[in-house]
């Protein structure tokens, strides 16, 4: 992307775009670290054949940790929404479903799995990929904070038979959450096609390759991004 | 005093700007989109146009030059980007398909003297 400053012989060149706030990547990284911590002494807890590592002191340590992961999880969002309220509301709206998401829903197989780019139909900031495990995340904290705080605060004091459902929840909330985390690590660590998502979040910003690539109607705009996306699949019929 | 349009879509930026250009006695004008900025401009024909290239998508400022460049009433308007775009200042630049030519660059974040000086100098420049 080439700016001239008329008059004079020098340009500037647009290399890199601010994809993520410094406040959005704090969010995040506090975020993924609490949940890996969260899900590793969780699971000690929840899968059998783990039991044995989480008895005696090692068991007290682990549920330490789980529960001081706990606090630092659930406070990060809360921090976020306290700062910066209007950022947040906007991350909330920007993760909503919209009809057009059923395209990416179905260009999923052609374009991660056999690389059409032109199966895949322009995409905003967010992809509809990222916008689903960006609402699970919300919905799972939710279900974690409803769950867990009665779950440890309450023991001997919930009648048992709901205690038992709050644990059927917090694990259907950890099986969902765990197995979309996976999703979206191997997508971003070592996809070949995302080439780029690691260093936007590590950074912040996103080279105009990677968005013309990648989140066409955030870059062009949706009627330019449409004409492109037009043009890519005339191509790739002929 | 003169009319200045401001084209920026971030609420906070647009405040403080308007609040700098209107205590100099300027007549601030705003608009949160290219296309409201193109309805703006052809009713008002500002003196002078601040515009932020990244608004509600990155190349919407971008996509508005071009729009000026192609109106005949509108392209001889002085256009000063005040953008959050980290740009490189480069001699030579390679062909590229995504171009535009304006008048000043400013990076944001912008200190209320460099934004009035700018504003005046361009004005100056217009008038003469």
């Amino acid at each position: 992307m080439i700016v001239q400053i008329k008059g004079k012989p020098e340009f500037i060149q647009i290399q890199w775009v601010p994809r993520y706030t410094t406040m959005e990547r704090v969010v995040h990284w506090f975020h993924t670290a609490t949940f890996t911590l969260l899900a590793i002494t969780g699971m000690m807890l929840f899968f059998p054949f783990l039991q044995p590592l989480a008895q005696g002191q090692a068991g007290i340590t682990f549920r330490l940790i789980h529960r001081v992961a706990a606090v630092i999880f659930g406070l990060v969002p809360i921090i976020y929404l306290i700062i910066q309220p209007r950022r947040f509301l906007m991350h909330i709206k920007e993760f909503l479903p919209k009809k057009e998401d059923i395209g990416w829903l179905k260009a999923v197989p052609a374009y991660y799995l056999m690389g059409k780019h032109e199966a895949m139909p322009p995409q905003g900031r967010f992809n509809a990929g990222e916008k689903l495990n960006g609402l699970i995340t919300i919905i799972a904290w939710l279900v974690f904070g409803i769950t867990g705080l009665p779950m440890w605060f309450g023991k001997g004091v919930i009648p048992p038979e709901l205690f038992r459902w709050l644990v059927i929840f917090h694990d259907l909330a950890m099986i969902v959450s765990v197995s979309m985390f996976l999703v979206h690590f191997y997508l971003a660590v070592a996809h070949p096609l995302m080439w780029g998502a690691l260093v936007n979040m590590r950074f912040g910003v996103t080279s105009v390759e990677y968005l013309a690539e990648h989140h066409t109607k955030w870059f062009y705009g949706p009627k330019r991004a449409m004409e492109i996306w037009e043009a890519k699949k005339r191509e790739s019929v002929h | 005093m003169a009319k200045i349009l401001l084209v920026d879509n971030d609420p906070g930026f647009v405040n403080s700007a308007r609040r700098v250009l209107e205590n100099k006695g300027y007549e601030v004008m705003t608009a949160a989109s290219g296309e409201r900025a193109l309805a703006v401009m052809r009713k008002e024909k500002p003196a002078l146009v601040l515009l932020e290239i990244m608004m509600s998508y990155v190349l919407e400022g971008l996509d508005l030059l071009r729009e000026m460049a192609n109106d005949p009433t509108l392209k001889d308007i002085p256009v000063i980007v005040v953008t959050s775009l980290k740009g490189t200042k480069v001699k030579a630049a390679q062909p590229s398909e995504i171009y535009a030519a304006v008048d000043e660059w400013l990076q944001k974040p912008v200190s209320p003297d460099q934004l009035l000086e700018r504003v005046e100098e361009m004005l100056k420049v217009k008038a003469a």
